[in-house]
Formats: structure tokens, sequence, C-alpha cells
């Protein structure tokens, strides 16, 4: 079952097979985000699921429930949603990037403080062949650190764009919070 | 049947759990995909991963079920047939037309994946209607109880004003055959000055093997009308005006 696993989305298990645990310790080599006073050690067991006995816990999947948890997740950490409409309906169309839309922005808060303000929005979205999903990050004070820490968090995640349809931008239009 | 000029539904879904004893590999999706690509053009691969977290002072650990899903989308994408490892799953997205229509879009996917997989039997069939309730707001804040007859309750030495909520049930019928899990939780509105809900009702199959996969079909038919049932108990009258009953 291993085999099945071909996309980068799945970086987290890729090259670990079933049910094996991987044991690593969390470096933080990066400037931008707090050090940690002892370290921390992360386990991973790998588990690929071709069926589960009792079905009482389980759900029919969903499309539109994932939507509306990661939109439910934006509007926890505050991220205003701009013509909300064409978010909405890019998501739907593009629940990949929905998800990994949800990851980034936890990741900004940890690069930035919570005095940082987010924004997600749609542009070109005129032609739906170029259109992307963006989201804009506000701090109150602009120095040379804030393009910094956006290229870094996208550093993260630009590969994972190779394998997903649509397309996902972290940026800053350098105006101030308020 | 109620129906509704303005359906709250924006996603219907019908999955099959095949038994262990189905012969399935890893070419079966691709089997599928050629019986459907016509009509479903579109793949795409969608993993569900159930990530399990334990943390203490020093250790992080996370267990991580991942199934993978072949996605078959059609050319509008709001129809959906997706298979993974002895799993059919049937979508359709807003706009929802009818019953008729979505029952004809499992009866078809059903049929294509039984003519060239053999169906052993069947673990689980769930059928999940998710609508999404958007209500205008009064000086900011919805009346539940004016709207709904399924919803959170604050006894009076609680705060009565709330950030998120769940409230669930899960119904048992056909002597615990079947079970029902409907859910309200808070949602986010898309128009202004809104408050928005999202109501989960789904019925599933909950003991394996419990009827013999010719009768899926039936059991379908009879769980649609246990949802539409349930769903018509869960709202009051001032929702049904702003769905827009059709006059009988």
């Amino acid at each position: 079952m291993a085999s099945l696993v071909s996309r980068p989305v799945l970086d987290v298990v890729l090259g670990e097979e079933e049910g094996s645990l991987v044991v690593s310790e969390i470096k933080s080599h990066d400037s931008y985000l707090s050090k940690p006073s002892t370290p921390r050690y992360e386990i991973r067991e790998v588990a690929f699921l071709e069926q589960e006995n009792d079905p009482t816990g389980e759900e029919s999947v969903s499309v539109s429930v994932l939507i509306e948890d990661i939109l439910r997740h934006f509007r926890t950490l505050g991220v205003k949603i701009v013509s909300s409409s064409v978010v909405f309906e890019y998501l739907y169309h593009y629940p990949e990037i929905a998800k990994l839309s949800r990851d980034v922005s936890n990741l900004v808060y940890q690069y930035f403080d919570f005095k940082a303000q987010l924004l997600l929005d749609v542009r070109d979205y005129n032609d739906p062949d170029s259109a992307y999903l963006t989201l804009c990050v506000r701090v109150p004070v602009y120095d040379d650190s804030v393009m910094e820490r956006i290229e870094k968090i996208r550093e993260g995640y630009y590969h994972l764009l190779n394998e997903m349809t649509g397309w996902f931008l972290l940026t800053t239009d350098y105006i101030p919070t308020r | 049947m109620v129906k509704y000029n303005n359906t709250p539904i924006i996603e219907a879904v019908c999955e099959f759990r095949f038994s262990s004893d189905t012969n399935w590999d890893l070419t079966t999706p691709g089997i599928m995909y050629g019986e459907i690509h016509e009509e479903f053009p579109h793949i795409e691969q969608h993993a569900l991963q159930d990530i399990n977290l334990l943390q203490d002072a020093s250790v992080k650990g996370t267990r991580i079920n991942t199934t993978i899903l072949a996605r078959f989308l059609s050319e509008d994408k709001k129809k959906l047939i997706q298979v993974g490892p002895r799993i059919l799953s049937i979508n359709r997205l807003k706009p929802y037309h009818s019953w008729s229509d979505f029952k004809s879009q499992i009866n078809y996917a059903f049929q294509k994946l039984n003519e060239r997989v053999e169906l052993k039997g069947v673990q689980r069939i769930g059928l999940r209607y998710v609508n999404k309730i958007e209500i205008p707001t009064e000086q900011g804040k919805v009346d539940l109880e004016k709207y709904f007859d399924f919803r959170p309750f604050c006894g009076p030495n609680l705060p009565q004003s709330h950030a998120n909520f769940i409230a669930g049930c899960l119904f048992t019928y056909s002597d615990e055959r079947d079970r029902c899990q409907v859910q309200l939780t808070d949602a986010t509105p898309e128009i202004e000055n809104a408050l928005a809900f999202l109501l989960s009702i789904d019925y599933f199959l909950a003991k394996p093997q419990s009827i013999p996969i010719t009768q899926s079909m039936d059991w379908i038919e009879e769980a649609h009308g246990v949802v539409e049932n349930l769903f018509e108990g869960c709202i009051l009258p001032p929702l049904r005006e702003i769905f827009c009953k059709e006059e009988e």
C-alpha cells in the first residue's frame, strides 16, 4: 500500500513504510522561529487504512464539510475573506489548495506574531485558467525581514503546488495594519 | 416530498465501503476511469488523513492514518465519483437538482464498478446531506429557537453567547442496523448581515454486511426517506419560508 503514496502533499509520510515508527528531533534553524529551551522530539507512526472494522465511528466523506471546516479555522484565526463568494467558489473548486492555505496560515502566525492580519482573496478571477488564491499578510511596520519571512514560508510549500491543480500565493501589499 | 426553490443543500454524498473479501487492487481506479471518463473527464487525487496527536513535555507523537482516493470530476466539477481501497463515493455539489437526478448518478457509478469488480459484500453505506443555512440577523443575532427544532441548549446558569458550537445526535433505525448522525454547527456566512449554519445528516449502515449487495439501491431509497423526514424535523416554518417552499 505504501507505493500508493505519490503526492508531495503527503510529504509527512513520503518514504516511510506502513507501520513504521519514525522518531526525530524537532530542530529549528530558522532565526525567525522561537527556539524551545529543551529538545523536542516527534514520533510519527504511519498507517495506511484499507478498511475500518467498525463503521459507526466514521462518516461519509464530504468535500463541503472539509471546506467549511477550513473556513471555520480561518474565522477562528481572524483571517478576513475578501470577496467571499469568489473565494468560496475557488476553495470548493480546489480543495487541496484550501488545505494548503489553511496550513500556511498557521505557519504565518509562527513567523509573525498575532499582530499580523491575514486576508484571503482570489486574483484574476475573471479568467478561470489563471485565477489563484492569495493570502496577504499585513503587519504594523514593514522592514526587510517581512519579505524574507514570507519567502521562507513560500520555500516550504512551493514544491507542493506542482502536484496540485490551482495555485496559491502568500504575499503582502505593504499596507500597515490599523 | 417537500420541494424548496431555494434549497440549502450544498452537497449530497453516497459512500460505499465494500467488505475485505472484495478483490481490489491498484488498477481498480484506472479501470473505473476507463468506464466513466466521458462523463467524468477530470482526475484528481485526494488523501484522507486521520491524525491523532499525543503530547507531553518533551515528546510529540503523531499517528497518521491515510487513505488515498482517486477523484473523477464532471466537466463542471460539480459531480464527483471517488474511488479508494474498497471505497466508492458519489458526490453532488450545489446546485443539487433532485433526488432522482442524484440517485441516477449513484446507480450509474455503482453499476459501472459492479460490471468490472466482483463486489462481495457491503461493510458500510452512507447517505449524507450537507445543508448550509444562512439566516439574516436581527441586531447582529439569530434566535435559533425560532428556526430550528434541533439546536444546542444552554441552561440559564450558562453563558448565552458563544463563538462556535456543535450540536449532534446519533439516532438508531431498523433495530439498530442503521444509524443517522445529525449535526448542527455554526458556519461561515457568504452573504452580509447573516449568520450561517451547517446541518449535516448522515444516514449509514451500522452493521457490516447486514444487507446483501443486491439490495443496496433499495437501502439507499429507504435512507433518503429517513434523511428527508429528519431534515423536516430539524427545521421550523420560518426556515421553510427562507427556503421558499413550493406550494403543493
